[in-house]
């Protein structure tokens, strides 16, 4: 999608090679690598942990430290799986820091807040900036595993395995966790309908 | 919201994986259903105006940060001129430090460090983009509004200098705020529009001319990086094009309403090609269209809002007499079969 005015560097290595090379020392394959991903990153760190602030600095970090410790680096399957499980696991240690865990952490809490004003008690035909606003806020009130599925199925356009393989789970888990996202976002915005 | 939510369809759709009908009733229901399209795009993740990140300023960073080790051969030579050298390297512990403190005061703070501390002067630059079957509104800081056509992207700093610069490619609507001691740049392709009045419309496909039509107002229409006399004054109801080959034109009396129609979802065309016609029903339906190499240069008059693909298709086929047929995401424009 974005412009490859990345002048010079290398074209035609393929991404399955880069982990070795950057093993090596190939400050091309880093680079190649870095621009193939930074803008994915931080798209789905903000989205999945909502870090609009601190989502650059956190991938940064991220490839910071990969460069730091190429020597024992090791990608078991696909290279997209594991820089978006990296991601995610700095972002949600970034949050427990934080100490926002309710947000995150919390299992179905009771309030959510902007569903209030957007409930059925509103006579008027609903406003467009209110059914994005209710849909946001029912993602961000996801449990934490709903909403990554939600997010790298939805807007990183990622396959049932490739989740797997970020979630640490089975394919069958990630079907599981999708399937209880639709339900909730299912009951959480019934009320979207005429 | 017109009707229920089928949460399984919805679903594949998201993920890219719906079969080609399926994918195109979406579409059509993303058209016609505003509530729909927003529960689509913040489902998509496009429900917040996508940060444009400075890929370049990042990288920059990160190989100041990684840069002490030139030890691969590598790292020679290209690395060796890295776009920010020592002095950013240094700087970066009190970024650092920086962003820590921010995290404990708040926000003010934290939009202090991106003004104040980081390395590139460059403006933090956004990217608004509409993909194929949406229309995208933009309101830019200084309270300017850009529509966006399907297929097009809006690249734009957050907050405004100056002067007021923003990067087009594709089409768009702008509706400028009045600043005369501000001027209102596009960069579209080869041109550059500077904008002295108010509404207009750009269209910007790659490879292809540029073409600026006048609702309101005054633009100035020149070629990218040259002298301002090298420009063209535009008034309402002209139609200014830059041609990579015959260069600047101006056509007076046009019909400006056939360039802005896509605004109120309106497919108006006249006496548009054929060949560029199926460019358009590619962007607004999300499908392929393939014409004969002998009906590209036939040409088209009509206008027709809120249609679907079937019905823009059937006037088309009607108008021009010839035949299409739709199979799996393919339009196929074909001559009729002999004797009809």
């Amino acid at each position: 999608m974005r412009d490859p005015g990345n002048g010079g560097v290398r074209e035609g290595m393929r991404e399955s090679e880069w982990p070795e090379r950057i093993r090596r020392g190939d400050r091309d394959a880093f680079e190649l690598m870095f621009r193939a991903y930074y803008p994915r990153l931080c798209t789905f760190v903000e989205r999945y942990a909502d870090l609009p602030e601190t989502a650059e600095e956190l991938v940064q970090d991220l490839f910071v430290s990969i460069w730091e410790k190429r020597a024992q680096w090791t990608v078991r399957g696909s290279l997209a799986a594991y820089l978006f499980g990296a991601a995610r696991n700095r972002a949600f240690d970034h949050l427990k820091h934080r100490r926002v865990r309710r947000r995150l952490l919390d299992h179905g809490s009771g309030a959510v807040p902007g569903m209030a004003e957007a409930g059925p008690a509103v006579d008027d035909r609903m406003h467009s900036e209110t059914v994005a606003r209710a849909v946001d806020d029912a993602i961000q009130q996801l449990p934490e595993r709903a909403r990554l599925a939600v997010v790298l199925r939805w807007q990183q356009q990622m396959t049932y395995a490739e989740i797997a393989a970020v979630m640490e789970v089975s394919v069958k888990g990630v079907e599981n966790q999708l399937g209880r996202a639709v339900k909730v976002l299912r009951e959480r915005l019934a009320h979207l309908r005429a | 919201m017109q009707g229920d939510i089928d949460w399984e369809v919805l679903g594949r759709y998201l993920a890219g994986e719906s079969p080609a009908e399926e994918r195109a009733a979406v579409r059509r229901r993303v058209l016609h259903d505003p509530e729909f399209r927003q529960l689509v795009d913040t489902l998509g993740g496009a429900g917040r105006p996508a940060a444009a990140y400075d890929v370049d300023a990042a990288w920059a960073r990160v190989q100041a940060r990684t840069g002490s080790d030139t030890r691969s051969p590598a790292g020679e030579g290209r690395f060796g001129r890295a776009p920010l050298p020592g002095r950013a390297a240094r700087s970066w512990p009190v970024l650092r430090a920086a962003a820590v403190a921010a995290l404990l005061l708040g926000g003010a703070a934290l939009a202090a460090r991106i003004t104040g501390g980081g390395p590139p002067p460059a403006p933090a630059m956004r990217e608004a983009v509409a993909s194929r079957g949406q229309l995208v509104t933009v309101r830019l800081a200084d309270g300017s509004e850009v529509m966006l056509a399907p297929e097009s992207r809006l690249r734009y700093p957050a907050a405004f200098g100056g002067t007021r610069e923003v990067h087009l490619r594709g089409e768009a609507l702008f509706r400028v705020a009045r600043r005369p001691d501000r001027p209102f740049r596009v960069h579209a392709g080869a041109a550059v529009v500077e904008v002295l009045g108010t509404v207009f419309d750009v269209s910007a496909r790659p490879g292809a001319r540029v073409d600026v039509a006048v609702a309101e107002g005054r633009v100035r229409l020149g070629p990218a990086g040259g002298a301002r006399a090298a420009g063209v004054v535009l008034a309402r109801g002209e139609l200014g094009r830059l041609d990579p080959d015959s260069g600047l034109s101006v056509a007076r009396g046009a019909d400006v309403g056939a360039y802005i129609g896509w605004t109120h979802r309106r497919m108006v065309f006249s006496g548009t090609q054929l060949g560029d016609v199926a460019a358009a029903i590619e962007r607004w339906y999300d499908v392929r269209v393939e014409v004969h190499p002998a009906l590209r240069r036939r040409r088209v008059t009509m206008s027709i809002a809120d249609a679907s693909l079937s019905e823009v298709l059937n006037a088309i086929s009607a108008a021009l007499n010839v035949q299409h047929q739709v199979k799996g995401g393919v339009v196929t424009i074909s001559r009729p079969p002999e004797g009809s």
